[in-house]
Protein backbone atom coordinates (compact mmCIF):
# COMPACT_ATOMS: atom_id res chain seq x y z
CA UNK A 1 0.00 0.00 0.00
CA UNK A 2 3.04 2.28 0.25
CA UNK A 3 3.02 2.85 -3.51
CA UNK A 4 -0.64 3.90 -3.47
CA UNK A 5 -0.16 6.20 -0.50
CA UNK A 6 2.88 7.87 -2.05
CA UNK A 7 1.17 8.41 -5.43
CA UNK A 8 -1.95 9.94 -3.86
CA UNK A 9 0.07 12.10 -1.48
CA UNK A 10 2.41 13.30 -4.24
CA UNK A 11 -0.49 14.34 -6.47
CA UNK A 12 -2.38 16.07 -3.65
CA UNK A 13 0.75 18.11 -2.85
CA UNK A 14 1.30 19.37 -6.40
CA UNK A 15 0.52 23.07 -6.76
CA UNK A 16 -1.48 22.61 -9.93
CA UNK A 17 -3.68 19.92 -8.39
CA UNK A 18 -4.13 21.89 -5.14
CA UNK A 19 -5.34 24.83 -7.25
CA UNK A 20 -7.77 22.51 -9.06
CA UNK A 21 -9.08 21.27 -5.70
CA UNK A 22 -9.53 24.81 -4.41
CA UNK A 23 -11.73 25.54 -7.44
CA UNK A 24 -13.92 22.65 -6.24
CA UNK A 25 -13.99 24.26 -2.76
CA UNK A 26 -11.98 21.54 -1.07
CA UNK A 27 -8.67 21.75 0.78
CA UNK A 28 -6.00 19.13 0.14
CA UNK A 29 -5.08 17.20 3.30
CA UNK A 30 -2.98 14.14 2.32
CA UNK A 31 -0.77 12.31 4.80
CA UNK A 32 0.45 8.98 6.12
CA UNK A 33 -1.92 6.15 7.10
CA UNK A 34 -0.94 6.88 10.73
CA UNK A 35 -2.00 10.52 10.35
CA UNK A 36 -5.24 9.31 8.81
CA UNK A 37 -5.83 7.07 11.84
CA UNK A 38 -5.17 10.00 14.20
CA UNK A 39 -7.56 12.15 12.18
CA UNK A 40 -10.24 9.46 12.51
CA UNK A 41 -9.83 9.45 16.29
CA UNK A 42 -10.69 13.16 16.38
CA UNK A 43 -13.39 12.67 13.76
CA UNK A 44 -15.10 10.06 15.97
CA UNK A 45 -15.11 12.51 18.88
CA UNK A 46 -16.70 15.11 16.59
CA UNK A 47 -19.26 12.52 15.50
CA UNK A 48 -20.21 11.84 19.14
CA UNK A 49 -20.80 15.55 19.67
CA UNK A 50 -22.82 15.83 16.45
CA UNK A 51 -25.02 12.89 17.40
CA UNK A 52 -25.55 14.40 20.88
CA UNK A 53 -26.57 17.85 19.63
CA UNK A 54 -28.81 16.35 16.94
CA UNK A 55 -30.37 14.17 19.67
CA UNK A 56 -30.19 11.24 17.27
CA UNK A 57 -31.08 7.82 18.77
CA UNK A 58 -29.14 4.66 17.90
CA UNK A 59 -31.13 2.45 15.55
CA UNK A 60 -30.91 -0.71 13.43
CA UNK A 61 -29.61 -0.15 9.92
CA UNK A 62 -32.34 -0.86 7.40
CA UNK A 63 -30.98 -1.60 3.93
CA UNK A 64 -34.35 -0.67 2.39
CA UNK A 65 -33.97 2.98 3.35
CA UNK B 1 -9.16 6.53 0.83
CA UNK B 2 -9.18 2.91 2.01
CA UNK B 3 -8.81 -0.61 0.73
CA UNK B 4 -10.30 -3.84 2.10
CA UNK B 5 -8.21 -5.06 5.00
CA UNK B 6 -5.10 -7.16 4.59
CA UNK B 7 -3.96 -6.95 0.96
CA UNK B 8 -0.99 -9.10 0.05
CA UNK B 9 0.69 -7.38 -2.86
CA UNK B 10 3.69 -8.01 -4.98
CA UNK B 11 5.23 -4.58 -4.53
CA UNK B 12 7.50 -5.04 -7.53
CA UNK B 13 4.76 -5.60 -10.06
CA UNK B 14 1.71 -3.84 -8.58
CA UNK B 15 -0.49 -2.72 -10.24
CA UNK B 16 -0.82 -5.34 -12.96
CA UNK B 17 -4.45 -4.67 -13.88
CA UNK B 18 -7.07 -1.89 -13.63
CA UNK B 19 -7.96 -0.64 -10.17
CA UNK B 20 -11.62 -0.38 -9.13
CA UNK B 21 -12.61 2.64 -7.04
CA UNK B 22 -15.88 2.65 -5.11
CA UNK B 23 -17.30 6.16 -4.65
CA UNK B 24 -20.19 6.32 -2.15
CA UNK B 25 -21.73 9.33 -3.89
CA UNK B 26 -23.67 9.73 -7.16
CA UNK B 27 -21.85 10.59 -10.39
CA UNK B 28 -21.67 14.31 -11.09
CA UNK B 29 -21.26 15.26 -7.42
CA UNK B 30 -18.12 17.13 -6.46
CA UNK B 31 -16.72 14.08 -4.62
CA UNK B 32 -17.13 12.00 -7.78
CA UNK B 33 -15.74 14.72 -10.06
CA UNK B 34 -12.60 15.02 -7.91
CA UNK B 35 -12.12 11.23 -7.81
CA UNK B 36 -12.33 11.07 -11.61
CA UNK B 37 -9.77 13.90 -11.93
CA UNK B 38 -7.53 12.05 -9.47
CA UNK B 39 -7.87 8.82 -11.46
CA UNK B 40 -7.00 10.63 -14.70
CA UNK B 41 -3.81 11.97 -13.13
CA UNK B 42 -2.76 8.74 -11.44
CA UNK B 43 -3.54 6.29 -14.26
CA UNK B 44 -0.47 7.17 -16.39
CA UNK B 45 1.76 7.30 -13.32
CA UNK B 46 0.71 3.82 -12.18
CA UNK B 47 0.44 2.47 -15.71
CA UNK B 48 -3.10 1.20 -15.11
CA UNK B 49 -6.58 2.61 -15.55
CA UNK B 50 -9.10 3.19 -12.78
CA UNK B 51 -12.70 2.01 -12.98
CA UNK B 52 -14.99 4.25 -10.91
CA UNK B 53 -18.09 2.63 -9.44
CA UNK B 54 -20.70 4.94 -7.89
CA UNK B 55 -22.64 3.51 -4.95
CA UNK B 56 -24.44 6.54 -3.57
CA UNK B 57 -27.02 6.99 -0.86
CA UNK B 58 -27.86 5.69 2.62
CA UNK B 59 -25.11 7.61 4.42
CA UNK B 60 -22.35 5.83 2.52
CA UNK B 61 -23.31 2.41 3.89
CA UNK B 62 -23.86 0.52 0.57
CA UNK B 63 -20.51 1.85 -0.68
CA UNK B 64 -18.66 0.74 2.44
CA UNK B 65 -20.43 -2.63 2.36
CA UNK B 66 -19.31 -3.20 -1.25
CA UNK B 67 -15.78 -2.27 -0.22
CA UNK B 68 -15.75 -4.56 2.82
CA UNK B 69 -16.90 -7.50 0.68
CA UNK B 70 -14.34 -6.94 -2.11
CA UNK B 71 -11.26 -9.15 -2.41
CA UNK B 72 -8.41 -7.75 -0.27
CA UNK B 73 -5.97 -7.79 -3.17
CA UNK B 74 -5.21 -4.08 -3.54
CA UNK B 75 -7.34 -3.76 -6.67
CA UNK B 76 -10.36 -2.24 -4.94
CA UNK B 77 -10.02 1.22 -3.43
CA UNK B 78 -12.80 2.91 -1.51
CA UNK B 79 -13.51 6.54 -0.96
CA UNK B 80 -15.29 7.22 2.31
CA UNK B 81 -16.67 10.32 4.00
CA UNK B 82 -17.43 11.58 7.48
CA UNK B 83 -20.29 9.11 7.96
CA UNK B 84 -18.55 5.90 6.97
CA UNK B 85 -16.02 5.38 9.75
CA UNK B 86 -17.13 7.91 12.34
CA UNK B 87 -20.87 8.52 12.51
CA UNK B 88 -22.37 5.27 11.23
CA UNK B 89 -20.73 2.91 13.77
CA UNK B 90 -22.02 5.13 16.60
CA UNK B 91 -25.50 5.45 15.14
CA UNK B 92 -26.44 2.09 13.64
CA UNK B 93 -26.76 -1.47 14.92
CA UNK B 94 -26.33 -4.24 12.32
CA UNK B 95 -24.03 -2.28 10.00
CA UNK B 96 -22.95 -4.50 7.07
CA UNK B 97 -19.28 -3.60 7.65
CA UNK B 98 -16.89 -3.19 10.58
CA UNK B 99 -15.25 0.24 10.52
CA UNK B 100 -12.38 -0.90 12.76
CA UNK B 101 -11.55 -4.28 11.22
CA UNK B 102 -12.60 -4.40 7.56
CA UNK B 103 -10.31 -1.75 6.04
CA UNK B 104 -6.70 -0.72 5.59
CA UNK B 105 -6.20 3.05 5.66
CA UNK B 106 -4.34 4.64 2.75
CA UNK B 107 -4.57 8.41 3.18
CA UNK B 108 -6.85 11.30 3.95
CA UNK B 109 -7.34 13.29 0.72
CA UNK B 110 -9.11 16.57 1.41
CA UNK B 111 -11.42 18.59 3.61
CA UNK B 112 -14.72 19.71 2.18
CA UNK B 113 -16.07 23.24 2.50
CA UNK B 114 -19.85 23.14 2.89
CA UNK B 115 -22.62 25.63 2.35
CA UNK B 116 -26.30 25.96 3.20
CA UNK B 117 -28.14 26.81 -0.02
CA UNK B 118 -31.67 27.96 -0.55
CA UNK B 119 -33.88 28.31 -3.61
CA UNK B 120 -34.13 31.97 -4.66
CA UNK B 121 -37.91 31.47 -5.01
CA UNK B 122 -38.21 31.45 -1.20
CA UNK B 123 -37.09 35.06 -1.03
CA UNK B 124 -35.01 34.54 2.11
CA UNK B 125 -31.45 35.87 2.40
CA UNK B 126 -30.42 35.14 5.99
CA UNK B 127 -30.76 32.24 8.46
CA UNK B 128 -33.15 34.43 10.52
CA UNK B 129 -35.41 34.93 7.50
CA UNK B 130 -35.27 31.18 6.81
CA UNK B 131 -36.34 30.48 10.41
CA UNK B 132 -39.27 32.91 10.06
CA UNK B 133 -40.32 31.30 6.77
CA UNK B 134 -40.10 27.79 8.25
CA UNK B 135 -42.18 28.87 11.27
CA UNK B 136 -44.87 30.28 8.98
CA UNK B 137 -44.85 27.26 6.60
CA UNK B 138 -44.64 24.00 8.61
CA UNK B 139 -43.65 20.91 6.58
CA UNK B 140 -43.53 23.00 3.39
CA UNK B 141 -39.75 23.12 2.97
CA UNK B 142 -37.84 20.14 1.54
CA UNK B 143 -34.17 19.81 2.51
CA UNK B 144 -31.72 17.42 0.79
CA UNK B 145 -29.91 14.81 2.89
CA UNK B 146 -27.62 11.86 2.08
CA UNK B 147 -29.90 9.43 3.92
CA UNK B 148 -30.84 8.57 7.51
CA UNK B 149 -28.07 9.51 9.95
CA UNK B 150 -26.09 11.44 7.35
CA UNK B 151 -24.36 14.62 8.39
CA UNK B 152 -26.86 16.84 6.50
CA UNK B 153 -29.75 15.02 8.16
CA UNK B 154 -28.29 15.55 11.62
CA UNK B 155 -27.85 19.25 10.86
CA UNK B 156 -31.54 19.28 9.88
CA UNK B 157 -32.58 17.63 13.15
CA UNK B 158 -30.56 20.16 15.09
CA UNK B 159 -32.15 23.02 13.09
CA UNK B 160 -35.69 21.66 13.57
CA UNK B 161 -35.18 21.19 17.32
CA UNK B 162 -33.40 24.49 17.92
CA UNK B 163 -35.81 26.57 15.86
CA UNK B 164 -38.86 24.46 16.75
CA UNK B 165 -39.80 24.12 13.08
CA UNK B 166 -40.63 21.22 10.74
CA UNK B 167 -38.40 21.22 7.66
CA UNK B 168 -38.66 17.90 5.81
CA UNK B 169 -35.54 15.83 4.97
CA UNK B 170 -35.44 14.14 1.55
CA UNK B 171 -32.60 11.67 0.80
CA UNK B 172 -30.45 12.05 -2.34
CA UNK B 173 -27.45 10.05 -3.55
CA UNK B 174 -25.07 12.98 -3.64
CA UNK B 175 -24.50 16.70 -3.78
CA UNK B 176 -24.85 16.78 -7.60
CA UNK B 177 -28.42 15.41 -7.65
CA UNK B 178 -29.29 17.62 -4.64
CA UNK B 179 -28.07 20.74 -6.42
CA UNK B 180 -30.11 19.83 -9.51
CA UNK B 181 -33.19 19.20 -7.33
CA UNK B 182 -32.73 22.61 -5.73
CA UNK B 183 -32.69 24.29 -9.14
CA UNK B 184 -35.68 22.20 -10.30
CA UNK B 185 -37.74 23.21 -7.25
CA UNK B 186 -37.97 19.69 -5.75
CA UNK B 187 -35.88 20.98 -2.85
CA UNK B 188 -35.88 24.39 -1.24
CA UNK B 189 -32.80 23.79 0.93
CA UNK B 190 -29.58 21.81 0.81
CA UNK B 191 -26.41 21.75 2.91
CA UNK B 192 -23.62 19.95 1.10
CA UNK B 193 -20.22 20.53 -0.47
CA UNK B 194 -19.90 24.05 -1.81
CA UNK B 195 -18.31 22.71 -5.02
CA UNK B 196 -21.64 21.16 -6.04
CA UNK B 197 -23.28 24.58 -6.15
CA UNK B 198 -20.60 26.96 -7.41
CA UNK B 199 -21.65 26.68 -11.06
CA UNK B 200 -25.28 27.35 -10.15
CA UNK B 201 -24.81 30.45 -7.99
CA UNK B 202 -24.49 32.62 -11.11
CA UNK B 203 -27.88 31.49 -12.44
CA UNK B 204 -29.79 33.46 -9.80
CA UNK B 205 -31.83 30.34 -8.98
CA UNK B 206 -30.08 29.58 -5.70
CA UNK B 207 -28.50 31.58 -2.89
CA UNK B 208 -25.91 30.69 -0.25
CA UNK B 209 -27.13 31.41 3.28
CA UNK B 210 -24.04 30.21 5.11
CA UNK B 211 -20.69 28.62 4.34
CA UNK B 212 -19.00 26.40 6.93
CA UNK B 213 -15.24 26.30 7.37
CA UNK B 214 -13.54 23.08 6.31
CA UNK B 215 -15.52 20.33 7.94
CA UNK B 216 -13.87 16.96 7.82
CA UNK B 217 -15.53 15.04 5.09
CA UNK B 218 -14.25 12.79 2.32
CA UNK B 219 -11.16 10.97 3.51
Amino acid sequence: MDRLNSEFVKLYRETKFIEYLEKQAVLAAPGTPEEFAQFLERDRQDAELLIRIANQPREDYNAQQ
Amino acid sequence: MLTPWGPALNAQTYPERPIRVIVPIAAGSVTDVIMRATANELAPRLGQSFVIENRGGASGIPGAQTCAQAAPDGYTLCLVYHNTLSINPLLFNKLPYDAQRDFTLITNLYLLVEGLFVSSSLNVSTPAELKAYAEAHPAALNYGTLGPGSNPEMFLKWMNQTWNVNIVGVPYRGGGPSAQALVAGELQLAKMGLGNFLGLLGTGKIKALAVAAARRSPH
